[in-house]
């Protein structure tokens, strides 16, 4: 049985799903069985995944629905090595779900105030839907857009220790080189007509990436 | 070395946290029900036009103006012969503009 890993966030556009993108490529170039479920009504994953995507091999799925989600990602853990949720920016039931079924639950957050209140309140919940599951959700704050010597990292980073958060020791540099990729494939996809290749690896990594 | 818990369905799990969630807004778009009052929409149509004697178009004109049209005559008449007539021809809806 796999483990499911579910990426929450209350706040919109903290990376969330290019960690996911990044943590489905590189484990599934390890050999592992990668398997991704699109939990976000925007279904921006997905669209990558469908149009843009040719890395090694793994499963996409898309599911919104709060029950359904929650099947899907037991059915999936049964054939896979580990099960990636991505959730949508805002706190709704599918995201609970998504947290309530989880192994372990991975909170992106960005060096600036909003994101870490939104982290905060992340965590939080996570707690809560712990004691209405009876049994511990681990979670970690993964820092993304992050400079290690930045000022408003180092303030951020304080409010989060302040609040006793778990916060893991690698963390997710300047993703701009990844989502220009992602970009340009897209639109260089629109012009062929054709499937191209954009690996998450390469522009995380090669930009900055991973620090920490 | 430890042992995972069983995975409990997605009903379960939902129930299970109801007392979390019970705030959260649903991901899904809720349909709402259409009552059975509101306007409904009618069924797409065709035009229908052939040629008849004058006479015959007289009566024809006499007649569907008793009933309210054309349409709705013809629909009767092929009822009352037995026929199996959609009930949106027997009763069209009046979507006629008038004046006053």
């Amino acid at each position: 049985m796999g483990n499911i890993l579910t990426v929450a966030s209350g706040k919109g556009g903290v990376s969330k799903t290019s960690t996911v993108m990044i943590l489905s490529v590189n484990l599934a170039s390890q050999g592992y069985r990668v398997a991704v479920i699109d939990a976000d009504r925007n279904q921006s994953f997905a669209s990558w995944h469908a149009q843009a995507y040719e890395g090694p091999e793994f499963t996409c799925r898309s599911e919104i629905d709060h029950i359904k989600v929650v099947d899907l990602a037991g059915e999936l853990s049964d054939s896979h090595d580990i099960v990636l949720v991505d959730t949508a920016g805002f706190e709704s039931l599918t995201a609970a779900s998504a947290i309530g079924m989880a192994d372990f639950v991975m909170i992106p957050c960005m060096p600036d105030r909003g994101s870490v209140r939104e982290a905060m309140r992340t965590a939080q919940q996570v707690a809560s839907l712990s004691k209405a599951a009876r049994r511990t959700i681990p979670y970690s704050i993964l820092l993304t857009r992050w400079k290690p010597r930045g000022l408003s990292e180092r303030a951020a980073l304080d409010s989060l220790r302040e609040e006793k958060l778990t916060i893991l020791d690698s963390s997710l540099g300047d993703l701009s080189g990844l989502y220009q990729a992602i970009l340009q494939r897209h639109r260089t996809r629109g012009r062929e007509g054709g499937r191209t290749s954009v690996h998450p690896d390469s522009g995380a990594s090669r930009e900055g990436g991973y620090t920490g | 070395m430890s042992f995972k818990p069983k995975r409990v369905s997605g009903a379960d799990l939902a129930a299970q946290l109801s007392g979390a969630t019970a705030n959260l807004p649903a991901a899904v778009p809720v349909l709402s029900i259409v009552s059975d009052t509101a306007k409904q929409r009618p069924p797409p149509v065709i035009q229908i036009n052939f040629k008849a004697s004058e006479a015959f178009a007289d009566l024809i004109a006499r007649e569907a103006e008793k009933v309210g049209s054309t349409r709705r005559l013809f629909a009767r008449l092929m009822r009352n012969a037995g026929y199996d007539v959609p009930e949106a021809d027997v009763n069209p809806l009046d979507n006629r503009r008038r004046r006053g």
